[in-house]
């Protein structure tokens, strides 16, 4: 509810100033009063117009906020999902062990044996902001809990994301597009997925850092100051330290710059911004030592190097054809100059490919590309849900009018080209395009789709509230910005051919207001409905619709904190591997962090043989407990079951004795009687129906009905030889094995 | 009257017996050891059995006592329904000395004397209809001459007994983890056997003319006892006696081995932060460690066993407690260090509220939980000003959780900034500390009283005192202080509206 | 007795801790209440009939009343045998400070066994053993009350039992071993599928055909009667003074009974004795038709299986052998001249039960530590390339007290799923072992581990875990001659920068 009326009034709001705007060129006062009573204190107009605009933006901030809040009261104040888990776990870890600790933390608990150089394989940055928040909190005496930091931090920088956006649209178009932009994003569902209170994640800041990045860079190219590409090139490095995505930026931005001089649109102030900024930015993204030397050896930075070299042959080739004024010598002179730097180029990437100086392109990046990469090639990548390709409901569900707004904001800004809207477009065209790839990138597309589509509502409501006011057209025309000359045209045309002018922009304008209102309303329902569940704990409605909590994943996780002796091993699939460090508190051989296929392999394969082969794997890896997630009693349908498939592939892929076909009957997996004997018989099987046979889970249904395939189970009489039931948490969503020692007399 | 006679020499006559009584029986031991190393033990626990009784015998043939004091009845309840005992004493002290006797002493073996929890003791005038009952103070004695460092606790009378006159006293007292599981581990189908020790006659100081001992197990399933005739079990009693003239300190050992599936429920360390704030509100957190202190759990955990044949599987476990809270309690939360537990139930009345708290799994023998519980109360119904300007807090001091034992519980009192020499009053001996707190915008800093105590039972929830100088001025401190903030943020504002601060002009 | 002459008691038992002053008032009565009762008996069993598996059933009050009644009257029945246990129990067992057994049940089919065998029981008394005679289908046997085992070993010399009285069955007696206790199991030419099924869940396989015995026309023991040959003289010991003592057995020993073959799937079980290369295993009654299963030295006369938590098991296709009659007979092996006054009977059964009984063999490993060369306190986590050194003390019982183990074969490992580090440790001659290497240039979560199996020795395997991480960012090596390049021309870059903006800004 507060966010949509905000949302509204937001808006509404932001439509007025630019009004305001054009009205004060004439200083009469009466009308500000009317629509303001400010008639007692005398504010001056800039001062009128400052304080509105602030107090939008304050709006815009506050409900930014808020409206992520939606998950805090809905459950509980708590960190998300499972990524989360480990940047929780890392930045506890900063903040009572200081910075020194942690850039050098060795983790012994995950990855076992092998372990994890945790300072060296992550970014920082997320961890550093929150701990920096914590430590200021604490040096202003108040006693919050490091856990809430984390949990707010997220929406801290959606807060700030707004600020920025209004910014950028300033820059882009004019403060009425960047207010609009502010209130837009601030409530754009495709951001708020990853954003909501306790969704801890990188994304959450390396967003803001994004956009401020673009900014700064945008700015530095308008005015070709060094201050501003400085910052840029600062901006970058907060980004490089927050989140891998910054290869958009380090590709984009030499993109951007490559079309600038393809269009003929080389000025001083581009060489200045990009120099600056690539080459202060190099250097400090060099610093984190997750990225090192990469920034200059691998093939994704190849293209930001190789528009850096362009652009000084392009200098040089300026200063040339200054120094020499003859058209035909120059001509030549720039084909030889041209042809021979593509071609030092193309061999000295030959050369640094071939000698490997010059790492590939990674698996990621390609998938990227090249969509159906990652399925054939790397299993790992394609088995995680957020890399599928985007289905166009969910770009309707996290753009809603956006989707529509988009184009029309490209129309506008091809209307008015300017180095600005050019890269607002690239940015906008590029980003969808990888939106289309891949889920998770829709969160990278909506700061472009917010802003140009501001562009789109603002030109338009302004050109529709001008409309309405039609006879102060003239003076505006007169008045020489080159913003409101092409609008003054149309107008002008709109007066002689249309005669219910007034009325039809007035019908369009309430048009306008009622999209805007069902965009907020349908982004606060999104917010609260979808994007708000923590998966750590499951919600169900009763048979009398009142709420059902399942919160069996703390519970086993706390089992294995307080019950187990704190050296123990537990092996599960790598989904479980953050929550069970940070929460259980506990060694795991696999996480998250999926740097080791092998391992995870390995794992894949000991869930997919028979008892005894994963026994034997299981010593060599001195695994004490097993964890399981099963959801055939409360038909919780994301469990171990229905991801085996990928355990399989995973461990196919390394180990040619698990074979796919063995699992599957004609093309598909089943648990009932029809199922594969190897099936029925794999270590994973055994461990989720393990005595789930005894057990009636529906009425009317027989024993062993497994909810959450909807079939009883082909293999009931379940027996294990070389585990036994350690604990199964209330409705057996998680159970834990313990293994074993060997047979005392064998 | 063989009593009286021998009395004239009571200390010879007194360390004669007791040497008699223990040398004996100790040199014996060894002798046997050695002539049977190789042989069943069986044979030397007999023969050392057979040395006691005889030794029993010969004490009982000489008369003495310590003091005048002479017990007529005594009567003993020993209760082991939970896992914490209860031992109800009634005696009937006469004194037959010519002086007049200030107070009675009371033994108790080494053991036992450091599982004691609690000892309090009342004097009873009159008879069912006009009973009155008089408490008196208990304090451990410096008496040493008792036998083998049996210890001694002294009732001091509300006015001495004079010769010939007798009083009744009622002694309570209260053991905890003295009852040990055996079988010391059991899996999830067996129920928890536990043994008791303790003696079959009261060990006292004073010859003793008729004493009988009832022992309330929680079930009639005893597997053993030992028969010291006369004794009989009726149902869930075991009865020892009536004896009659039982010599001083004598001491016949006797074992119980019975089946208890209560839940031991102990907690390892509780510490509880109250937190006064003078806008009205009192702020109680407690920190628990949980433990089944029970027999330990063996093999795996099955939760169809557990869930579908609860009256056989996992007795001796439990799933849930009650923790009894004051009344008016608002803003309470459960949770511990992952996060908030969603299994908990509040009932509150005008007269006392019930948080009933399942912790995350239930917990089977030897396993832990840890958790919070926080609160907050109405400040006015627990602090108070002292007739002498002093500010009171009055609060209860042990465990809110019904029937558990605290092995170290931690009170920690908040006071609110700015408060002067903070002084605490407990009816039980504590050890006191001071700290100091840093909270929100705190610049001094908060005193706190921190008041420590070991192996704590649901008896010892009577309220504490903590007394302190307050200055209401101190109130006002924070909110002056965040408002001067918003005052010059606003001002900045302003200043800034008003300044142009462009270089190029 | 009261509690300091108890303290004073219990120092000299520990295991009676428990026991404290449970006084036993009429013990011939117990003697008499010990029959035809079934101790074990708990109410509850009966009760999980009456139990349905379906989930969430409520017990009504209906079940409990039963359980009241019958555990009301039976409570009173059990009183005295629980006593008794108690007492049984709790006096002390086997500890690790002295391993050597104490309480040892032998089981007989008639107790004439007793006396016809009585030089063998003897020399057990003798070293200190209580031997608890019992037949095998003695209805109270009970190897364990409460959880507490009652015996330190078992020999069972019940060769044709079918089955045995009391609570004892073949899991009791592999339960018995698999919590460390010993066993001595002799069977003959009749020996029970029940014993057979023992020694099979041992890795131990008796002839199948229950007629067959072990027959030997090329080494066996000359008698008067020529016979039909199933009198061996067996010479062929395994090479091991552990188990068979330091001096040899000169004398064959005597053998009459059944063969057994050794599971090939099953490493912990060793031959001892093995029969001739004529040997072979067939009814001496019947001609043989077809090749005898068993035959030459893979038959195994007497074989012992030490398992992974140390407990030790005799199996000895012979009971005769430990009979007095063949301790005393003298011997002379078909073929040799040399007849010997006395068979190596005695000799072999006493020292194989001294290893059975943990009198020798049986080594511990106390105090591991591990710490970088120069220290003395154990890091948590050790760099990689650090120095460290290993030290572990191993003792031998020698049957009375611990003496330091002398060997040189003791190695570690530096173990991450692989051995990185595999190195001989170095002993001082007072037990205490050491070993000090390099760690390896691998971060990881590493093991120190130590595998020592030798034949007849106690195994010992000790793991500790230890982590070992990269350097610092403050470890490496500053100022390397490589580096200079990249020095200078940083440095350059700044001073020709301040020239440069020098030049800029005032050459006008």
């Amino acid at each position: 509810m507060v966010g949509k009326v905000d949302a509204a009034k937001g808006g509404a709001k932001s439509l007025q100033s630019p009004a305001s705007n054009q009205a004060t060129s004439k200083p009469d006062l009466s009308s500000m009063s009317t629509a303001f009573s400010f008639k007692n204190l005398k504010l001056k107009t800039k001062q009128q117009e400052l304080l509105i605009r602030v107090s939008i933006l304050g709006l815009v901030y506050i409900l930014a906020f808020i409206t992520r809040l939606f998950s805090v009261l809905r459950y509980e104040s708590m960190i998300h999902e499972f990524d989360p888990y480990f940047n929780y776990r890392t930045t506890l870890y900063l903040t009572e062990k200081g910075f020194y600790e942690f850039w050098n933390w060795f983790d012994s608990e995950s990855w076992y044996p092998l372990g994890r150089i945790i300072g060296g394989t992550l970014y920082p940055g997320l961890m550093v902001t929150a701990a920096i928040i914590y430590w200021t909190l604490k040096f202003l005496r108040f006693a919050v809990h490091i856990r809430e930091v984390c949990v707010l931090t997220a929406p801290f920088f959606a807060s700030n994301t707004t600020i920025v956006a209004y910014f950028f649209g300033k820059e882009l178009w004019d403060s009425g597009a960047g207010l609009v932009a502010a209130a837009l994003i601030a409530i754009c569902p495709g951001y708020i997925s990853r954003s909501v209170a306790g969704s801890y994640d990188n994304e959450g800041v390396a967003i803001f850092a994004l956009l401020l990045t673009f900014y700064l860079f945008v700015k530095a190219v308008n005015t070709g100051s060094l201050a501003w590409s400085l910052a840029s090139a600062f901006g970058y490095f907060y980004m490089v330290s927050a989140w891998g995505g910054y290869v958009f930026i380090i590709n984009l931005i030499p993109l951007y710059v490559l079309v600038l001089l393809i269009t003929g649109r080389y000025s001083m102030r581009l060489y200045v911004a990009y120099n600056c900024m690539y080459i202060v930015g190099m250097l400090l993204a060099m610093q984190i030592r997750f990225v090192g030397f990469q920034h200059v050896q691998s093939g994704e930075h190849m293209a930001a190097m190789g528009v850096f070299f362009l652009i000084q042959v392009f200098y040089f080739l300026v200063y040339v054809k200054h120094m020499l004024n003859d058209k035909k010598l120059f001509q030549a002179l720039l084909r030889i100059g041209v042809t021979s730097a593509v071609g030092v180029a193309a061999i000295a990437l030959g050369v640094g490919t071939a000698s490997g100086y010059i790492s590939p392109w990674t698996g990621r990046f390609y998938s990227l590309l090249d969509p159906t990469y990652a399925k054939d090639h790397i299993p790992i990548i394609a088995s995680v849900s957020e890399h599928q390709p985007t289905a166009w409901s969910s770009f309707m569900f996290d753009f809603h009018i956006l989707l529509f707004l988009f184009p029309a904001g490209l129309y506008f800004c091809f209307k008015r080209l300017s180095d600005a809207t050019i890269f607002i477009v690239m940015y906008g065209l590029t980003s969808m395009y990888f939106a289309g790839v891949m889920v998770r990138l829709i969160l990278v597309a909506t700061p472009a789709v917010c802003l140009i589509s501001a562009i789109a509502v603002s030109a338009t409501i302004k050109n529709l509230t001008q409309a309405i006011r039609g006879k102060n057209t003239q003076t505006m025309s007169s008045k020489g910005t080159n913003s409101s000359k092409g609008l003054s045209k149309q107008q002008a045309s709109l007066d002689q051919t249309i005669p219910y002018l007034k009325n039809g922009a007035t019908a369009l304008l309430l048009g306008a207001f009622y999209l805007l209102s069902r965009y907020a309303i349908h982004c606060t329902w999104v917010t609260s409905e979808a994007y708000s569940s923590p998966s750590i704990v499951l919600a169900a409605r009763g048979a009398h619709g009142q709420r059902i909590i399942f919160d069996d994943y703390r519970e086993a996780y706390f089992w294995l904190r307080q019950n187990t002796p704190s050296d123990a091993k537990i092996m599960s699939w790598w989904d479980y591997g953050y929550q069970i460090t940070a929460m259980g508190n506990r060694t795991v051989i696999v996480d998250n962090n999926t740097w080791n296929n092998t391992h995870i392999a390995t794992v894949g394969r000991a869930m997919s043989s028979y008892e005894d082969e994963a026994y034997e794997i299981m010593r060599s890896l001195d695994v004490d407990y097993v964890l399981v997630v099963f959801g055939g009693v409360t038909g919780y349908s994301s469990d171990d079951i229905n991801k085996f498939l990928w355990m399989v592939r995973i461990g196919g892929g390394v180990f040619p004795v698990i074979k796919e076909p063995d699992y599957l009957v004609n093309g598909e997996y089943r648990v009932d009687k029809g199922a594969a004997p190897k099936m029925l018989n794999c270590l994973m099987y055994k461990l989720c129906y393990y005595r789930f046979g005894e057990l009636t889970t529906e009425y009317g249904k027989p024993p062993g009905y497994d909810r959450a395939r909807g079939v009883e189970i082909g293999n009931k009489d379940v027996k294990l030889e070389y585990l036994e039931e350690a604990f199964t948490t209330s409705n057996w969503i998680v159970r834990i094995y313990k293994v074993k020692p060997p047979s005392n007399r064998w | 009257m063989l009593a009286k006679t021998l009395f004239r020499t009571p200390d010879i006559s007194q360390h004669l017996r007791l040497g008699s009584i223990l040398l004996l029986p100790r040199e014996k031991t060894r002798v046997n050891m050695e002539v049977f190393v190789a042989r069943s033990r069986l044979t030397l626990i007999l023969s050392l059995l057979a040395l006691l009784s005889l030794s029993f015998r010969s004490s009982s043939s000489l008369p003495s006592s310590p003091s005048e004091l002479q017990i007529l009845t005594a009567e003993r309840r020993i209760d082991l329904a939970s896992h914490i005992i209860r031992v109800v004493l009634t005696l009937k002290v006469q004194n037959d000395g010519a002086s007049p006797a200030s107070n009675v002493l009371l033994a108790f073996p080494p053991p036992q004397v450091k599982h004691l929890a609690l000892i309090q003791a009342a004097e009873i005038t009159g008879k069912k209809k006009k009973k009155a009952v008089h408490p008196l103070d208990v304090k451990p004695s410096d008496h040493t001459d008792g036998p083998n460092g049996a210890k001694f606790f002294s009732i001091s009378l509300r006015n001495p007994l004079t010769s010939g006159g007798s009083v009744s006293v009622e002694v309570s007292y209260i053991l905890t983890q003295s009852l040990e599981p055996f079988p010391v581990e059991i899996s999830q189908s067996e129920p928890q056997l536990v043994l008791y020790r303790d003696s079959s006659s009261i060990l006292s100081p004073y010859a003793i003319k008729q004493q009988t001992t009832v022992i309330r197990t929680p079930s009639t399933k005893v597997e053993s006892f030992t028969r010291v005739e006369p004794s009989s079990q009726i149902r869930t009693e075991l009865k020892y006696g009536p004896y009659v003239d039982q010599s001083p300190y004598s001491f016949t050992p006797i074992l119980i081995h019975f089946e208890n599936n209560n839940p031991f429920a102990v907690v390892e360390e509780l510490v509880r932060e109250i937190e006064i704030s003078h806008w009205g509100n009192l702020q109680i957190t407690e920190h628990y460690t949980l433990v089944h202190n029970g027999a330990k759990h063996k093999g795996g955990f099955s939760r169809v066993e557990y869930q579908s044949r609860p009256s056989i599987s996992g007795v001796s476990s439990f799933k849930h407690l009650v923790a009894k809270l004051p009344p008016r309690v608002h803003s309470v939360y459960y949770r511990d260090n992952i996060g908030n537990i969603s299994t908990s139930h509040l009932r509150t009345s005008y007269s006392k509220s019930e948080l009933e708290i399942e912790p995350r799994y239930p917990l089977l023998g030897g396993w832990k939980a840890t958790f919070v519980i926080g609160y907050g109360l109405p400040l006015q119904d627990f602090l108070f000003e002292s007739n002498d300007g002093k500010r009171y807090l009055n609060f209860t001091f042990g465990c809110p959780i019904a029937e558990t034992v605290v092995n170290k519980i931690t009170n920690k009192v908040v006071l609110p900034e700015g408060s002067k020499n903070p002084s605490a009053v407990v009816p039980f001996s504590v050890d006191n500390r001071a700290e100091t707190k840093y909270t929100y915008l705190d610049i001094v800093g908060r005193p706190v009283v921190v008041l420590e105590k070991e192996n704590v039972v649901p008896e010892h929830n009577s309220h504490f005192q903590v007394y302190y100088d307050f200055h209401p001025m101190f109130m006002l401190a924070e909110p002056l202080m965040l408002t001067s903030v918003f005052f010059f943020l606003f001002v900045a504002a302003v200043a800034y509206l008003h300044m142009d601060i462009s270089i190029r002009k | 007795m009261t509690a300091e002459e108890w303290e004073d008691f219990r120092k000299g038992h520990p295991k009676a801790a428990s026991l404290k002053t449970v006084p036993l008032p009429f013990p011939e009565l117990c003697a008499t209440l010990f029959d035809g009762n079934a101790a074990t008996g708990n109410p509850s069993q009966c009760l999980k009939l009456q139990h349905s598996a379906v989930i969430r059933i409520q017990t009504s009050r209906t079940l409990e009343e039963p359980k009241e009644d019958n555990m009301a009257k039976f409570s009173i029945a059990t009183v005295f045998i629980a006593s008794i246990s108690l007492l049984l129990t709790l006096t002390h067992s086997f500890s690790l400070e002295n391993p050597t057994d104490r309480r040892i049940l032998v089981l007989v089919d008639d107790l004439a066994l007793k006396s016809s065998h009585s030089i063998f029981f003897s020399s057990l008394q003798a070293r200190g053993f209580e031997l608890d005679f019992k037949l095998s289908d003695d209805p109270k046997i009970a190897l364990q009350r409460y959880g507490q085992h009652l015996y330190d070993g078992l020999i069972l010399f019940s060769p044709s039992t079918e089955r045995f009285g009391g609570s004892l069955d073949v899991a009791a007696i592999l339960d018995f071993v698999d919590s460390g206790k010993d066993l001595i199991v002799a069977a003959d030419a009749n020996a029970s599928d029940l014993i057979r099924n023992i020694a099979a869940e041992c890795g131990i396989d008796f002839d199948e055909d229950p007629s067959a015995v072990v027959i030997d026309h090329g080494s066996y023991a000359v008698s008067e009667t020529e016979g039909d040959h199933t009198l061996i003289a067996a010479d062929d010991f395994i090479q091991s003074d552990v188990l068979l003592g330091s001096t040899k057995i000169e004398a064959p020993v005597l053998f009459k009974g059944i063969g057994h073959s050794l599971n090939p799937a099953n490493s912990l079980v060793l031959k001892v004795l093995s029969g001739s290369p004529s040997a072979y295993s067939a009814n001496p009654k019947s001609k043989l038709s077809s090749p005898p299963s068993l035959s030459g030295s893979s038959i195994s006369l007497v074989s012992v299986v030490q398992a992974r938590n140390n407990a030790r098991i005799v199996f000895s296709g012979s009971l005769d052998l430990f009979s007095n009659k063949f301790f005393k007979s003298t011997v002379q092996k078909a073929g040799s001249s040399h007849k010997f006054a006395k068979s190596g009977n005695q000799q072999f059964a006493t020292e194989i039960s001294k290893w059975v009984f943990h009198e020798r063999g049986h080594l511990k490993a106390v105090n591991v530590r591990h710490h970088r060369v120069g220290e003395t306190d154990e890091p948590a986590i050790y760099r990689i390339n650090d120095d460290l050194e290993y030290l572990v003390e191993i003792y031998e019982w020698s049957g009375s007290n611990w003496e330091p183990y002398v060997a040189n074969d003791v190695q570690v490992q530096f173990y991450m799923m692989s051995p990185y580090v595999l190195k001989t440790m170095s002993n001082n001659k007072k037990g205490l072992y050491l070993a000090s290497f390099k760690v390896p240039d691998v971060y990881g979560v590493f093991q120190f581990k130590v595998e020592y199996q030798r034949l007849g020795y106690t195994s010992l395997s000790l793991a500790k875990q230890i982590p070992v991480r990269p350097f610092r960012h403050n470890e490496y090596e500053r100022f390397i001659p490589t580096a200079f390049p990249y020095y200078g021309a940083s440095f350059s870059t700044m001073a020709g920068f301040l020239i440069f903006s020098f030049v800029y800004l005032y050459s006008k």
